[in-house]
């Protein structure tokens, strides 16, 4: 069993995009532990902001550990913050993954519809998000 | 366990031992530089070292690759004492063989020390030409003298041979440093050699570990703790290895050694006295448990960091050791007790935090919080997982199985003894100094046993490691994390049934994640809250709460609706209870944009709007409740827009940057900078932008100041207003509205809806439009259209109130010119309405009952008199209004148009006179009659000659009515005595819509000239037979009628030339005195056929020229036409057409 809580975070700290994946079925998911990987992505902001500034690199990869819980971060040019909460460690997996929603953000910003830092709702976005989750996280 | 460099001896071993104690205690005494390979720093180093006889056994092992750096000697050292004589003997062969021994094991750090006891006094006087020292370096020393070494023998001498035995402790030490470097180069690629080796059968790790371990260890005695530390960090990561990724294969059977059961979960212990009682274990077979392992390795590797005073690196390295050990544990697939490993990371946590806490350096006291914050919290999350498991969190009783797993847990955490802890505190002097009154802290151990124990223990130390978990994180300012953990710490005093506590924390985190909108999250928050409001009893928190959660779009629809009932329900008992408790009236705020969504404000009324009225807004607001809801008012407060301050551009001195404006929709803080020359000139103009902190440009933002209750209310004096709306799920529409009472420009600040006793107030409004509230002053016209002179005619006064405020008995004033009157107005029917008396030239309108805004029209009716004068010029007035809300008088002119006009015109028959009077109709429909002339003068009587007529003449546009009077003069009254004669007419008229009012209407004329002096007479000959363009003879006579001054006459024949032509002159003087007439006989020809007018004869006064200077020249005066009667004006003569025209 694995689960994975993906969030992008715009500059207000606000999150714009959460996607959850796991190989669990609706039955065995608990609400209770989808709150706490929210919870933990929330807190790990804190992290994230502290790791940027050390490093060049886009990828902060494990930046926090709660429990069995394990926090990787992205952070992309315009400093919006993708974080993942995963619960083993799969870092070349959540690499491709970052890089790719990296790609698919970055379209998405391109929409001259859109206004950064706002809730995404695209289906598109949300599709290839899906595809993405299952083919680097849940693999 | 001693771990000091070895320096093996041979030679004389009984000389040597008396040596030894004293150089053994004199190599510590000082340090020594260490040169090192490739280009290392040099070191100072202190060594300390031990002796051993010279034995072959090591040096068979050592050249075999199965030696270990710690236990091979590091200086061998030939100790001899001996004259020429006996070195030639036999000690020259045994240094022989034992260099030879010692080459062929390839050890090349040998030392040979001779011990001289030669006594100097005696040999004074011989000198030896060579001594034993020189042979011995010649034979063996060749290349490298510095390896022989002769000491006085200190029991011999003992002054004199402190200067030569310091030479050797010198020698020694640098000796044994240079053999380090090459033995620790050559052990490491012993052990890169092992290492690469580590796929094959039969390699140990543990052989391996201690082969390494021996190189950490020496370099920790040669303190190099960073470079022991990569030993360790090397040795962990090689383990961490093989136990996650090689798994189980049989070529590894040494890890079936650490998949022993897990009995005992003894944390770390950073105090420990025999720092290599584990390592011991690990030698003997079956003796040590992965976690005893692990456990290890990391007080190893904390000593080393905490030598290398580098704290923080400790504690930042626990939650990787526990979680990777943890993940070994459950690669070994190891079983044991639940709960057990829990045990074990809460007691590691401790360990460290209480090694932080006593050995911090305030320095780096920040990086080692950032660090300890974590480790309180997992020790936290430990301890709270024990105590689920164990039965002892609040509400709950451990049963007695639990009891039995308290038991064993207890047993198998184990004890630290008291003892060892004081050990290792004095042995660190750099360690802070505890106030003697303080009790030494509990072991982690004990501590943990003891929370353990009973329920009461457990929450204390909960609530303590809770506390500080949270004050860590908040003093490294990782809120966020804080946050979280307050989310616990909440959970655990609503358990604890103290839910007031558990508030702060609550509303903390809300507070957070509303600010950062994560909604989902906020909206879980808001359902612990409404719990522990609900335990607590808080009905207001309650009823605002239930508000909030039936508003979050996140939750399910279910619960919402249920919050949403639960918070009608207790808004209903809310009443009665703020009513007794009116001290808690501040806290009824909730923040508005949590239950509704501000759409969209407009202003509907058009602009400006006038004070008095009322202002008219329409809000679209959305309500995020699940069911609609009734609002008993919605107010909006509006506030005076201040104009920014224009005022201070002029008290800025010249030539300085000036800050002008602050825009405040701008995200970032910038502004308009203009900068003036001398001479008040634009210079240039500039956006600037200044950094918030200078010392920090960039901080990341970790807290935002957001309120949950908003605590600035608005200025509420001023607001529109709507009452009792029910407001529908999503978009509403609402209509509010207020009297505008002040003068100003307003701006929208805030939105309250109130409902029942709870009162939502925005925070800051989306769009704030403006307005403006003037005043409009009241105004008095008079209207009328053309006024006619002479009739009642209407006319309207016209009051506008404006915003004047009128008093109950205002009037207006009018105030007529000469000769107008007026009235108010009329009904025809009145009997009043024909009664002129009725007019007046003053007025006064009462203005009963007249309010702002009112609009009034008041009938009035003018009256003015007919002037008697000529012409049709129109009559100007004047009607002065005094109003109440003005203090000067307003004058309002007024034309009259008259409604007729009359003329006369003198007629002259011989020397009968007749007097014409032309009444011309104009502007109104009028009756006449009565038409009467009067003249006072005696001797001038007027006959009347008009025909009686019984009926009145109507007179209307452009009828005219002519009376005609004839004036008889009595002969005796000349002309002279009678130069003027008046003659007053009158006439009485009346309007068709009055025709039983008859006005007078008068005129004066004045009758001049108006005897005949002269008649002329004019005939033409011949008379019947009068043919075109044929001569006549036109005579002329011209008869003093009367006597008269003018003698000279002008006449002149005024012909029309199409008509007549006169040959000849047709003008002439003549003069007229002492004769009675004059003929002029003059031809004309006429030149036309038919009736044509007699040529019109004119005579005129003539003065001749040149009688005096002063007139030069001639002058004709016309005479006025009273004065010359022309008999034969409009004679016509009949001209037949002449013979010549028919040929």
């Amino acid at each position: 069993m694995t689960t994975y809580y993906f969030v992008i975070v715009g500059h207000n700290d606000n999150p714009i995009f959460e996607k959850e994946f796991t190989t669990l079925n609706k039955e065995m998911r608990k609400e209770d532990h989808r709150h706490l990987s929210q919870f933990i992505a929330h807190a790990a902001l804190d992290l994230v902001d502290e790791h940027k500034w050390k490093t060049a690199s886009m990828q902060l990869k494990s930046i926090d550990r709660f429990n069995q819980w394990f926090v990787s971060a992205f952070i992309t040019a315009s400093q919006i913050r993708f974080i993942i909460v995963h619960d083993n460690k799969n870092d070349e997996g959540i690499k491709s993954f970052f890089n790719e929603m990296y790609d698919t953000y970055i379209k998405h910003s391109m929409n001259a519809f859109y206004k950064i830092n706002t809730p995404i709702k695209s289906t598109m976005f949300e599709k290839k998000a899906e595809i993405f989750g299952r083919k680097y996280l849940l693999t | 366990m001693q771990i000091k460099p070895i320096i093996s001896y041979s030679g004389s071993c009984p000389l040597f031992r008396s040596l030894e104690a004293q150089i053994l205690n004199a190599i510590p005494l000082d340090t020594c530089e260490w040169r090192r390979t490739f280009h290392r720093p040099t070191k100072h180093v202190r060594l300390d070292a031990q002796t051993q006889q010279f034995d072959i056994k090591a040096l068979e092992k050592y050249k075999q690759g199965e030696w270990s750096i710690l236990e091979h000697p590091i200086l061998y050292i030939f100790v001899t004492e001996c004259n020429f004589d006996s070195y030639k003997a036999t000690i020259r062969e045994e240094i022989h063989a034992w260099l030879k021994l010692l080459t062929s094991y390839g050890v090349s750090d040998w030392m040979i020390l001779l011990v001289e006891t030669l006594d100097m006094r005696k040999t004074k006087n011989i000198l030896p030409r060579t001594t034993v020292l020189d042979k011995i370096r010649l034979d063996f020393c060749s290349k490298n003298d510095d390896r022989c070494i002769s000491v006085l023998s200190p029991a011999k001498f003992e002054q004199k041979s402190t200067e030569s035995f310091r030479c050797l402790l010198q020698r020694i030490r640098f000796l044994m440093l240079t053999s380090y470097n090459r033995n620790i180069a050559q052990y490491q690629e012993l052990i890169r050699s092992k290492r690469e080796k580590r796929n094959h059968d039969g390699w140990d790790f543990r052989q391996y570990f201690f082969m390494q371990e021996d190189l950490a260890l020496v370099y920790e005695k040669l303190e190099l703790p960073t470079e022991a530390l990569i030993q360790y960090d090397e040795l962990d990561a090689m383990f961490s290895q093989f136990i996650t990724h090689t798994g189980f294969s049989d070529k590894q059977k040494w890890l079936t050694y650490f998949q022993m059961p897990l009995r005992s979960f003894h944390g770390i212990c950073l105090s420990r006295a025999d720092k290599f009682e584990v390592r011991n274990k690990i030698r003997e077979e079956g003796g040590i448990s992965i976690l005893e392992f692990r456990n290890y390795l990391f007080e190893r590797q904390a000593h080393l960091l905490y030598q290398c005073n580098d704290i923080p690196e400790i504690a930042k390295r626990l939650l990787n050791f526990l979680f990777s050990t943890l993940r070994e544990v459950e690669f070994i697939k190891l079983d044991c007790q639940e709960g057990a490993l829990w045990c074990w990371e809460f007691v590691c946590a401790l360990e460290v935090l209480q090694m932080c806490e006593l050995a911090m350096d305030p320095r780096n006291e920040v990086t080692c919080f950032q660090h300890c914050a974590p480790i309180w919290n997992l020790a936290k999350d430990k301890l709270y997982a024990l105590g689920k498991l164990c039965g002892l969190l609040p509400g709950c009783k451990p049963t007695s199985e639990q009891l039995h797993i308290v038991v064993q847990l207890s047993s198998a955490i184990g004890d630290v003894p008291a003892d060892q802890q004081q050990q290792f505190l004095n042995a660190t002097p750099q360690l802070r100094e505890r106030s003697p009154n303080r009790k030494p802290k509990k072991s982690a151990a004990e501590q943990l046993k003891e929370a353990l124990g009973s329920n009461e223990a457990f929450k204390k130390l909960y609530l303590e490691l809770a506390e500080l978990a949270i004050s860590t994180y908040k003093h490294v300012s990782q809120l966020r994390f804080a946050r979280l953990a307050g989310l616990d710490l909440g959970n655990f005093y609503c358990a604890l049934n103290e839910p007031h506590k558990a508030v702060g924390f609550f509303t903390d985190l809300l507070r957070e994640l509303k600010a950062e909108n994560w909604h989902s999250l906020s909206s879980q928050t808001l359902l612990e809250l409404a719990n522990c409001y609900r335990k607590m009893g808080d009905s207001l928190a309650y009823t605002k709460i239930c508000s909030s959660i039936s508003c979050c779009a996140e939750l399910e629809i279910l619960v919402r609706t249920f919050y949403f009932d639960e918070f009608l329900k207790s808004l209903k008992t809310l009443k009665t209870t703020l009513s007794a408790q009116p001290s808690m009236e501040n806290a009824n705020y909730c923040v508005l944009e949590d239950h509704f969504r501000i759409l969209d404000i407009e202003v509907l009324n058009k602009k400006p709007i006038i004070q008095d009225d009322f202002v008219m807004l329409q809000l679209k607001v959305e309500s995020l409740y699940p069911r609609e809801i009734l609002a008993e008012s919605i107010k909006l407060c509006y506030e005076i827009q201040t104009e920014p301050a224009q005022a201070s551009l002029q008290d800025v001195p010249l030539s300085k940057t000036t800050l002008l404006a602050k825009s405040s929709l701008s995200y970032i803080n910038a502004s308009l900078q203009l900068s003036y020359k001398q001479d008040n000139t634009l210079a240039s103009a500039s956006v600037a932008c200044e950094t918030p902190k200078k010392s920090q440009p960039v901080r990341r933002t970790n807290s935002t100041k957001r309120k949950l209750l908003p605590s600035v209310q608005a200025d509420f004096t001023n607001f529109v207003q709507a009452e009792n709306v029910i407001l529908q799920p999503g978009p509403n529409t609402i209509e509010l509205k207020a009297k505008a009472t002040r003068v100003g420009r307003w701006q929208f600040e805030q939105i309250c809806i109130i409902m029942s006793s709870l009162e939502f107030l925005s925070e800051q409004l989306p769009y704030t439009p403006s307005f403006e509230i003037c005043t409009k002053p009241a105004t008095a016209v008079l209207d009328f259209k053309t006024l006619v002179a002479g009739i009642i005619q209407p006319i309207t006064l016209k009051v506008a109130g404006g915003s004047f405020i009128f008093p109950p008995d205002a009037k207006i004033t009018l105030k007529c010119s000469k000769n107008l009157r007026i009235r108010s107005a009329l009904d025809k029917k009145n009997p009043e309405f024909d009664d002129d008396a009725t007019f007046g030239t003053l007025l006064q309108v009462p203005l009963l009952e007249f309010k702002s805004f009112e609009e009034r029209n008041i009938p009035l009716q003018v009256l003015t008199d007919m002037p008697g004068r000529k012409g049709t010029k129109h009559h100007e007035h004047y009607i002065s209004l005094c109003c109440p809300w003005s203090r000067t008088e307003l004058q309002i002119p007024i034309e009259f148009k008259p409604a007729m006009e009359a003329s006369c015109r003198l007629h002259t028959c011989g020397t009968q006179k007749f007097l014409q009077v032309i009444m011309k109709g104009l502007d109104a429909n009028l009756f006449l009659q009565d038409a009467k002339v009067k003249c006072d003068v005696p001797g001038v009587r007027l006959i009347d000659m008009n025909p009686p007529s019984p009926e009145p003449i109507n007179i209307y546009k452009p009828l005219t009515v002519t009376y005609l009077y004839e004036i008889q003069v009595e002969p005796l009254k000349t002309e002279q005595e009678l130069p003027i004669v008046k003659v007053h007419f009158v006439i009485k008229y009346a309007h068709e819509a009055q025709p039983k009012v008859w006005r007078n209407f008068g005129c004066a004329f004045d009758l001049v000239d108006y005897t005949t002096l002269f008649k002329v007479q004019a005939q033409l000959e011949p008379n019947e037979l009068c043919r075109v363009r044929s001569v006549c003879n036109m005579n002329l006579k011209i008869t003093k009628v009367q006597e008269n001054p003018y003698n000279d006459l002008m006449y002149e024949v005024l012909n029309d030339q199409n008509l007549w032509a006169v040959c000849g002159r047709s003008a002439g003087v003549v003069s007229m005195q002492d004769v009675d007439s004059h003929s002029i006989s003059l031809d004309v020809m006429p030149l036309s056929t038919g009736f044509l007018p007699m040529p019109s004869i004119r005579l005129s006064k003539y003065t001749a020229g040149g009688k005096n200077k002063n007139d030069a020249h001639s002058k004709v005066y016309p005479f006025p036409p009273g004065q010359v009667y022309n008999s034969t004006k409009s004679v016509q003569i009949h001209v037949i057409a002449s013979v010549n025209v028919e040929q």
